[in-house]
């Protein structure tokens, strides 16, 4: 219905189309209209042919309309006295004598990553956000690792310039649990 | 040994005089050009790798997997059509209930609003993409054991267990269908709203999804209210736990409030146009559809 009325619209525009005969028009409705293009969008009518509306300015629905509008920065988390999802603000902040630290990400989480490669067939751990001595870090976190593969040794990387800890195999979260465990 | 210190020095005193590399005089290797002519009859005109006669030296190459007549490997075995109108399915990408417990704990989403698809794509961490087919979210059990919030939640596909865990913690859950215009509209309200364009109405289930959104047990969006109730009691006799009386909760009017079938934003009608800049709402006092059917009518 749509359709055809934009169709006719745009015949009382031009005076080409007003010669049309009524079978023509037919055929004219059946043809497909592109309504994404600004050439064949209707023209502006008169305000008389367009529906009712009332504007309305502070309307009580307003704050419907401000619940959905995003955050614009990334909300800091509220203190709870529990967190049932395993999640734990960061505490060492504040600690003295910290030898090194790990930062959070800007959404809060402890930056220990997976990345696979060789169609998952090389899985490697990646600790990112190392501040300070990274080698004591290192060493601290071998032990755990090694306490996770029954006393096996494990193969490590450490790059001191960027602050990443790389260990060899899916050690993310037993790395995860003691950096919340230690307050990072 | 003398005469190699003669020859470096002469080729140092050589170095002197030469000009500096530059530009100008630098050349290719020495046969590292190869000749891009080929030669015709005596001029080394031969087969020229194409081989003698046959499809290789004429160019014309079978489709791929013809084999001159036999029954073609790629369908001489029958198969299962798994993947048969796949690029028509509808996709609901998950999130889990460990990730939703984890969104809350970290503040991203207010427990004490009613959470839908616009909730969970404005945290930022989730996306959805309605051009690809996705239709909304499925809520998956893991964490399901963690998973301690009161919530009032719409998702577009959840498992009996999902709906239990949300249940017994005194949350509510409905499962409802968006169309891909609406779930645009939705992923983005902003966006939207800037175009200047109503907001849309929501379409009712296709005929596929008309029975999971009219089943109670599903707590689907267009079952009857009072089948769902019974099947709340139902199911916490299923699972094992007395069932939180919504009706005695401080958040009574957050839990209960729900979208007309119609409808895709909370307390927002469709046809309204939401003016961001100047904070005004336009209101349709008839809705155009309607007024044409009057239209029609008259």
């Amino acid at each position: 219905m749509a359709s055809i009325k934009n169709l006719l619209q745009l015949c009382k525009g031009t005076q080409y189309f007003l010669q049309f005969s009524n079978n023509q028009k037919c055929l004219l409705s059946l043809a497909a209209v592109r309504q994404s293009s600004y050439l064949s969008s209707p023209p502006v009518a008169p305000r008389e042919e367009y529906p009712e509306v009332e504007i309305v300015q502070n309307a009580p629905e307003w704050k419907y309309v401000e619940r959905l509008m995003p955050q614009k920065i990334i909300p800091k988390p509220i203190e709870k006295p529990e967190y049932p999802s395993g999640w734990k603000p960061q505490t060492a902040a504040s600690l003295p004598d910290l030898k090194y630290f790990v930062a959070r990400t800007k959404n809060h989480m402890v930056p220990v990553y997976l990345h696979t490669t060789f169609r998952g067939q090389r899985r490697i751990t990646v600790i990112r956000r190392i501040q300070g001595d990274i080698w004591e870090l290192e060493r601290e976190l071998r032990v755990v690792v090694e306490k996770a593969r029954n006393g096996k040794l494990c193969a490590s990387r450490v790059n001191e310039m960027s602050g990443q800890i790389h260990f060899h195999g899916d050690y993310v979260d037993v790395i995860r649990e003691y950096l919340k465990e230690k307050g990072f | 040994m003398a005469h190699l210190r003669e020859s470096a020095e002469k080729a140092l005193k050589m170095l002197r005089t030469l000009p500096r590399v530059q530009l100008s005089n630098i050349r290719p290797n020495p046969n590292s050009k190869k000749n891009t002519k080929r030669g015709r009859a005596q001029h080394s005109g031969d087969k020229h790798g194409a081989g003698n006669k046959g499809s290789g030296q004429r160019q014309n190459y079978m489709r791929l997997g013809y084999e001159t007549g036999n029954n073609p490997f790629y369908l001489r075995f029958p198969y299962e059509p798994y993947y048969k109108g796949h690029h028509l399915r509808r996709q609901y990408p998950p999130i889990s209930l460990l990730q939703l417990q984890v969104l809350l704990d970290t503040n991203r989403i207010d427990s004490k609003q009613p959470i839908d698809i616009t909730t969970l794509c404005n945290s930022g961490l989730l996306r959805l993409q309605p051009a690809s087919m996705e239709y909304g979210f499925q809520l998956t059990d893991e964490g399901i054991d963690r998973f301690k919030a009161k919530i009032c939640i719409e998702v577009q596909h959840a498992k009996e267990s999902v709906i239990a865990a949300i249940e017994r913690n005194g949350g509510v859950i409905r499962t409802a269908y968006y169309d891909p215009r609406s779930l645009q509209a939705m992923v983005n309200p902003s966006k939207w709203f800037e175009k200047g364009v109503p907001i849309p109405k929501r379409l009712l289930p296709p005929q596929d999804a008309v029975e999971y959104y009219t089943s109670a047990k599903n707590r689907g969006y267009l079952a009857d209210p009072e089948e769902i109730s019974k099947e709340r009691l139902v199911l916490a006799q299923k699972y094992g736990y007395e069932l939180p009386r919504i009706e005695d909760d401080p958040d009574y009017e957050m839990l209960i409030s729900q979208k007309d079938a119609r409808q895709i934003f909370y307390g927002l009608e469709p046809g309204w146009v939401i003016g961001l800049k100047d904070k005004l709402i336009i209101k349709s006092k008839s809705l155009p559809e309607e007024q044409a059917n009057r239209e029609e009518k008259s």
